[in-house]
Parts: C-alpha cells; sequence; structure tokens
C-alpha cells in the first residue's frame, strides 16, 4: 500500500522533527517504564518476600480488650488514669488464659499448621546451697535479696501498656508469648516440647559449647544445659548437679543434672530490663530443659503459687508461661489460620500474631512507600506523555496541513490520509518506546535502588525516634514501665531488640529489572496512546476541506 | 451577474458535437453560492467541454474563475445544478476517485509537496490513481518529464530547489502521470518569461490534439487565450 510506504519514506524526510517526537517519547517512556519496574518488582517481593521461608505465630491474650472490658469507666487504663479493678482483670486473665489443649487444639494441618511446639518457662529461685544467678554485671551476686525484691512484679500485673503508641500495641501482642517475662526468681526455667522449639528458643539461637542436649522422655526428666556464663560463674561442669529453689517457696529445692553447657549466639551482658530488672530476665540465668522437667515438678501454667510483693501483698500468679507456637508453611498458611481459628470460636480478646510477618510488614515499608511513589509517578508520566503525544501531533498536523490538502486534492481519500499520519507517529512512537524502553531497563535497577535507599534511610530515622523514646530508662517512668518494655525488647528478632532495628531489616535492594511483562505493558500502552494521538490526527484531517487547498498558496 | 444570455462563446459554438452525443465535462444550469441563501457566486451557468480541445476559461477577477475550477475538478459541489462527467452526476460520484482518476489539474502555486523529489510528487500521483500502468511507474514519469520538456537530472531534485517555471513543467508532469482524460489548468503561466509561456501553451495544445484530451485553462492572459481553441469568458457579477 503505496500510503504506508509513503509514510515511511516522510519518516526518514522529516529527520528533525521526528528525532525531536523520539526523543520526548524516549524519555516519558524511560520514567514510566522505571516506575513501572519499580511497581512491578515490589509486587513481586511482597509476593515471594515470605514464599520459601516458614512463618511462626502465637495466640495470646490482649490484655488491652480484655481491660477495657472489665472496666466499665470506660477509661484507657493508663498509669496516670484510674487504676482498673486489678483483681477483676486477674480473674478474668486467669479464666481466659489458653492451656496448652486449648492451643494443640488449633494445631491442626486443616488450619494450614504444618507444625508447632512450646516452651514452659518457670522462674526459680536461688537456693541457699545452691548456684548464684549472674547479676547484670556479669558477676555472681552474694545474695538473691535485691533481685527477688525488684522481681516481685508480674509482668501479668502491669496495669497497662504505655499510652497510645505502637510499642504498647505490639507490647501487647507480644506479652502472651512468654519465654523471658517471667522477671521473678533469679533463674528461668524453660522447658521444651521439642528440637524445633530450641530451634527458636526465646533468647535467641544458641550453640552446644560442651557437653549435649537433654532428650525428651520421661529418663531425661531433670537433665538441663545451661548458660557458659552461669557456668563460668558458679564453676559448673558437665555432669554436675546445681540446685535451685522454687521462686515462692524457697525450702522446695530442686537438683538438676546438667549435661551441657551453651553459648547464646547473641551475647548480652545487659539484661533488657534495666538495673530494677529481676536477674531472671538475663539470658544468662535461662536454665534450658525438656518440658518433662517441669511437668515432673508441677511446673505446669494451669498450676499456680503465691508470691508476695514488696508491699507486703500476696498474688496468686501462674506456676509457669505456656509460649506455644505454630508453624506454617508460608503466608497464605498462616491467613488462612488466623480465618479458621476465629472461625473456630477464638474470641477477639484473644490476638493472633506473627513476628515473621510483622517484621515483613515492617521491611516492606520503604518498598510500599517506593511502590506508592512510583505507582503516583507513573500515573503522572503517563498523563503527561500522553498529553504532550497529543499536543505534538495537533503541531505536527497543523502544520502539515498543506500535505493533507495536497493529497486530498489529487483524490487520496481523507481516510488514507489519516491512515498515512497514524502510521508515521506509530513508527516514531515505536522507534521512542524502544529507545525509552532500553534506556528504562539499563537505568531502573540503579534509579530504583537509590530511591528505596533515600526511602530506607528515611524510614530508619523515624523508625529511630520511636526507638528512642520506648528505650528511655527515664527516672520518672515507673518500675513496671520499664518492664513493660522489657518482654517487648527481648521478645524482638535474634534477641536484638528495637524499632530502628526493624528498620534496617528493611529490604534495601530491589530487583526492578526490567522484564518481558514490564516491556509488554509499556509497549501496550505506548500503542494505545499513540492512537489516541493518531485519533486526534484523524479527526484533523477529517476536517479538513479539500477547497482549502485552492487558499493554501504556500 | 453572469448568466446564460451573457455568457459568450465566441470561437465557434460546437453545437454539432454537443448533438453528438454527451461532452465529457458538461456544466448544466450550476449555480454555487458559499453560504446557503447567500449570493450566488455563478449563476445558473450552462457550458459543454469537449475532448481534443483547449477551452480557456477568462473572465475578470471575482467572476467566478476559481469558483468554476473548483467545482468542475470535483473540489466542491454546486448548490444549484449539475456538473456531469461522460454524463453522470459530480455529486453522485466518488470524487476522490474522480480527482485521481479522470482529471488532472494544475494549480496555480503548483501545490506540489515540497520535500519530496520531482519523480516522488509524479509516482505519488500515479499511486493515488489506484491505477495500473503496463510500465514501471518510473519509466513512465520520466518520460513524462520529456512531455514536460523538463531534463531527466532534475528528477531527484528536491521541489524546493526548483524554479517556478520548472515547478510548473512537475505540476503539469503529475497532473498527466495518470492518463486523465481531462487536464484542468488554473493560471499555468501566471509568473512565468513569454518563452515558457509559449512553451507551456504548446504543451497542452500537444495534449488537446494530438492526446485527445479535454484542456480546460484558467487564464487572464489574451495570448493564452488567443492561442486556444475555445475561450469560455465569465463577466463580472455586478
Amino acid at each position: 500500500m503505496f500510503i504506508v510506504r509513503n509514510a515511511l519514506c516522510n519518516v526518514t524526510r522529516n529527520k528533525g522533527r521526528n528525532a525531536l517526537m523520539i526523543i520526548i517519547v524516549a524519555i516519558i517512556t524511560a520514567a514510566a517504564t522505571v516506575a513501572l519496574a519499580i511497581v512491578q518488582a515490589a509486587q513481586q517481593a511482597r509476593a515471594s518476600a515470605l514464599d520459601n521461608t516458614t512463618i511462626t505465630a502465637q495466640i495470646s491474650l490482649d490484655r488491652r480488650a480484655l481491660m477495657g472490658s472489665t472496666q466499665p469507666s470506660g477509661s484507657d487504663g493508663t498509669t496516670s488514669g484510674e487504676k482498673p479493678d486489678m483483681s477483676a482483670l486477674q480473674q478474668s486473665m486467669a479464666d481466659k488464659q489458653l492451656t496448652l489443649a486449648d492451643y494443640e487444639e488449633y494445631a491442626k494441618a486443616d488450619y494450614g499448621v504444618r507444625s508447632s511446639y512450646y516452651t514452659v518457662t518457670a522462674s526459680l529461685a536461688a537456693a541457699e546451697d545452691g548456684i548464684e544467678p549472674v547479676d547484670s554485671n556479669g558477676t555472681v551476686t552474694s545474695s538473691s535479696e535485691d533481685s527477688s525484691d525488684s522481681g516481685t512484679t508480674d509482668t501479668q500485673d502491669a496495669p497497662s501498656a504505655p499510652d497510645g503508641g505502637m510499642g504498647g500495641g505490639m507490647g501487647d501482642m507480644r506479652g502472651g508469648k512468654g519465654g523471658m517475662t517471667v522477671t521473678t526468681g533469679d533463674f528461668s526455667l524453660v522447658g521444651f516440647s521439642s528440637d524445633e522449639a530450641i530451634l527458636n528458643a526465646p533468647n535467641g539461637s544458641f550453640t552446644m559449647s560442651s557437653g549435649e542436649a537433654f532428650g525428651y522422655g520421661e529418663d531425661d526428666a531433670d537433665e538441663v544445659i545451661v548458660s557458659d556464663t552461669l557456668a563460668q560463674a558458679n564453676g559448673i561442669e558437665v555432669g554436675d548437679k546445681i540446685t535451685v529453689a522454687n521462686a515462692a517457696d524457697t525450702d522446695t529445692d530442686y537438683t538438676f543434672t546438667v549435661v551441657g553447657i551453651y553459648s547464646n549466639a547473641t551475647d548480652e551482658a545487659q539484661p533488657q530490663g534495666g538495673p530494677m530488672a529481676s536477674t531472671a530476665s538475663d539470658p544468662a540465668n535461662a536454665i534450658y530443659t525438656n518440658e518433662a522437667t517441669l511437668t515432673k515438678l508441677g511446673l505446669t501454667p494451669d498450676k499456680t503459687m503465691e508470691i508476695t510483693d514488696s508491699r507486703g501483698n500476696t498474688r496468686t500468679v501462674q506456676s509457669a508461661q505456656l509460649s506455644f507456637t505454630y508453624v506454617f508453611a508460608g503466608k497464605e498458611e498462616y491467613d488462612r489460620f488466623v480465618e479458621d481459628v476465629r472461625k473456630a470460636g477464638l474470641g477477639h480478646e484473644y490476638t493472633i500474631s506473627s513476628e515473621d510477618v510483622e517484621r515483613y510488614e515492617q521491611s516492606m515499608v520503604a518498598i510500599d512507600n517506593l511502590s506508592k511513589f512510583a505507582t503516583t509517578m507513573l500515573i503522572v508520566v503517563l498523563a503527561v506523555g500522553a498529553v504532550v503525544l497529543m499536543v505534538l501531533t495537533v503541531f505536527n498536523i497543523r502544520e502539515r496541513k498543506y500535505e493533507i490538502g495536497v493529497l486530498t486534492a489529487i483524490g487520496v481519500k481523507k481516510a488514507k490520509v489519516a491512515t498515512q499520519f497514524a502510521v508515521e507517529l506509530l513508527v516514531v512512537t515505536l522507534v521512542g518506546l524502544a529507545v525509552g524502553i532500553g534506556v528504562g531497563a539499563a537505568t531502573s535497577v540503579p534509579v530504583s535502588n537509590a530511591l528505596l535507599s533515600s526511602q530506607v534511610e528515611q524510614q530508619s530515622q523515624q523508625m529511630s525516634q520511636f526507638g528512642r523514646q520506648m528505650q528511655r530508662p527515664d527516672g520518672g517512668s515507673s518500675a513496671t514501665d520499664v518492664q513493660q518494655a522489657a518482654p517487648q525488647l527481648s521478645d524482638a528478632p535474634q534477641g536484638t531488640p528495637g524499632f530502628g532495628e526493624h528498620a534496617q531489616n528493611m529490604i534495601d535492594q530491589l530487583n526492578a529489572t526490567v522484564n518481558w511483562a514490564t516491556i509488554g505493558w509499556m509497549l501496550l500502552v505506548g500503542v494505545v496512546l499513540t492512537l489516541l494521538s493518531a485519533l486526534v490526527a484523524a479527526v484533523f484531517v477529517m476536517r479538513y476541506e479539500p477547497l482549502r487547498i485552492l487558499a493554501d498558496r504556500s | 451577474m453572469t448568466d446564460k444570455k451573457n455568457t459568450a462563446a465566441p470561437a465557434a459554438q460546437p453545437a454539432a458535437a454537443l448533438e453528438a452525443g454527451e461532452p465529457i465535462l458538461r456544466l448544466g444550469d450550476v449555480s454555487y453560492a458559499y453560504k446557503k441563501g447567500g449570493p450566488l457566486v455563478i449563476d445558473h451557468l450552462s457550458y459543454s467541454f469537449d475532448t481534443g480541445r483547449v477551452t480557456s476559461i477568462m473572465g475578470p477577477s471575482g467572476a467566478g474563475k476559481t469558483t468554476l475550477l473548483s467545482l468542475i475538478s470535483g473540489l466542491t459541489v454546486p448548490t444549484g445544478g449539475r456538473v456531469l462527467f461522460e454524463g453522470r452526476d459530480l455529486a453522485t460520484l466518488d470524487r476522490y476517485d474522480y480527482r485521481s482518476r479522470d482529471i488532472g489539474v494544475i494549480f496555480q502555486s503548483f501545490n506540489l509537496l515540497p520535500g519530496l523529489t520531482v519523480l516522488e510528487n509524479i509516482m505519488l500521483t500515479m499511486d493515488a490513481s489506484g491505477k495500473r500502468f503496463d510500465r514501471p511507474k518510473k519509466e513512465i514519469a520520466l518520460e513524462l518529464l520529456d512531455q514536460v520538456h523538463l531534463p531527466r537530472h532534475y528528477a531527484d531534485e528536491r521541489i524546493l530547489h526548483l524554479s517556478g517555471g520548472e515547478q510548473q513543467r512537475v505540476a503539469i508532469a503529475r497532473a498527466l502521470s495518470d492518463d486523465p482524460k481531462v487536464v484542468i489548468a488554473d493560471e499555468p503561466t501566471g509568473n512565468l518569461d513569454p518563452a515558457t509561456q509559449e512553451d507551456i501553451m504548446a504543451i497542452f495544445l500537444e495534449l488537446a490534439h494530438e492526446q485527445d484530451k479535454c484542456v480546460i485553462i484558467v487564464t487572464h492572459s489574451p495570448q493564452i487565450a488567443k492561442a486556444s481553441d475555445t475561450v469560455f469568458e465569465l463577466k463580472a457579477r455586478r
């Protein structure tokens, strides 16, 4: 068809004009390609971040929801406000506490649970002739009085979370994890249900420095492993027997056989709870054993014991805390679990939470922001591109009125003239698209990573501000406040706490490579915009009166 | 106002031809107004154009020469009456086809495409006509250059590089390229020197007399009128 040939010839005839057009289209396309690549990469990152990793989740009692229900006054239970009815709260807490059977009820494969494990944590006191705990300075305390005094306030008694903020919410969610939340006593005795539980030990992963880990049978019921710090401080060696006392009743002694000495992957000299925290919260004072040991000793979550606090008040607390963890093959299973468990009747006073998912959400903050930015950029660039393309087309075609006149005068039908202009436009924009996609493909990875790193930096700054507020060892804050902070912090991944840490964990690399899907989309969008512009050109051509050629004497 | 009575056809109106058969192009009581209900630029005009003759349309400015040109070249249709090509009403024909196949128009300002070469301009018209040619188009185009007395080395020149007279010859070659039955020229010798004028006129006479085409020339020039076979004079509107 001669019209197409003529169009192709015209493309080379008007080099300057078409080169300008190609450059403009290429710039717009490059920007749009990068934006699209970022959006797609972000979507992919979101979809694949949890693909090949298992997710663990806990069900915990939402203190705040419970407090709301026991407090008709409607105050949100701040320390400065009216205190909630503590005994009622405690009673309802006790009633609502899930038992091991309850937890196991939900650990069904039908709900998407791949496996589950749990730890039971009890606190122990130093026995008169037994080992001494390691205090915050890493030395053996001569007396346990200080620590047991300060340790009498259990986290469960904490009247409230710090007001408002993110930290408070997260503290509530994590409060039930248990592991290190027991802050009474001098030692914490952690009973693991399986090797999987050990792998996810509350104080982070550890390695055996001597001896070997305990078994899970009834026969292994008095076998324990102690931290290398504690072993060193007390001169414990593998095979030794250690004696500790019941936290509530120091006359009751327990004797264990040390079968191994472990070394925490991250060594924290300073327990997280601050100077007034119990030494039991110090990872060094954690004695690990199997779950059967605690059962044998009667230190189970369904039993209670009485403790006396510094004001002489006696309260009943659980003998041990249960931390039950569900393991899922992926995010999809976790989401299904959340849905199914709610359907199965888990009340809304319970929170289902997953650190993996939270961490994942945290890690996605920068990418999500970047993705939002890229989406906005994409829309703006495409809108501007569409307008620019149309304006250029209109100017172009106005300039070429004479040509339209000549062509129609010699009998070329308007539709063919419009086709010629459309083909010309298409050829030029296709070249521009190709160049733009090429440039976009070459620059999308460095550009997106530069944008992402600035996002990460920005988020980190914001996060670290939160972090400082949370960790502030303010003299004005009460002991409960400090302790409130402790569990959240010690619960943080890898035992290294803080929100700043989360920020650093944000994904700061995005594989925004231009793939075939990106190219396909860009071509589609480009061709659609070109055809739209061609339509404008066609309207212009159709409105041209051939008679006007007689007036066009240029 | 121009009407039939005022229409002069001094050079022996060929009544015999009219009776013998339908002329190639006939104006049948044609009127034209630019606006509906507006003044008539052409008022009830009838005339026949024959093949094998050169007809000059003369008249002072404002007599409707350009309007008449646009009517017979199918750029527009009359508001009253009919323009008949081989007995068929132009208003009912596809005037794009009519323009591209049946007639060749040489515009006053040539209206060549400046970005194209001489050959491209000519061949574009051949393409647009949709006609089949028994020889390569380039060969025909080069022969047309011979016919309009333009040296062949001009073939690949851009139109912009040509003089007025040369452009005029290209415009004629383009008009002839698809072998039309009617050739219409608007002031073809307007800005040309006398020698070139004569040469151009000779080409038109040759087209009419030897190739039996109907040649219609709109002109102010008495020399052209004198050299043509028939003069159709439009009277100025009062």
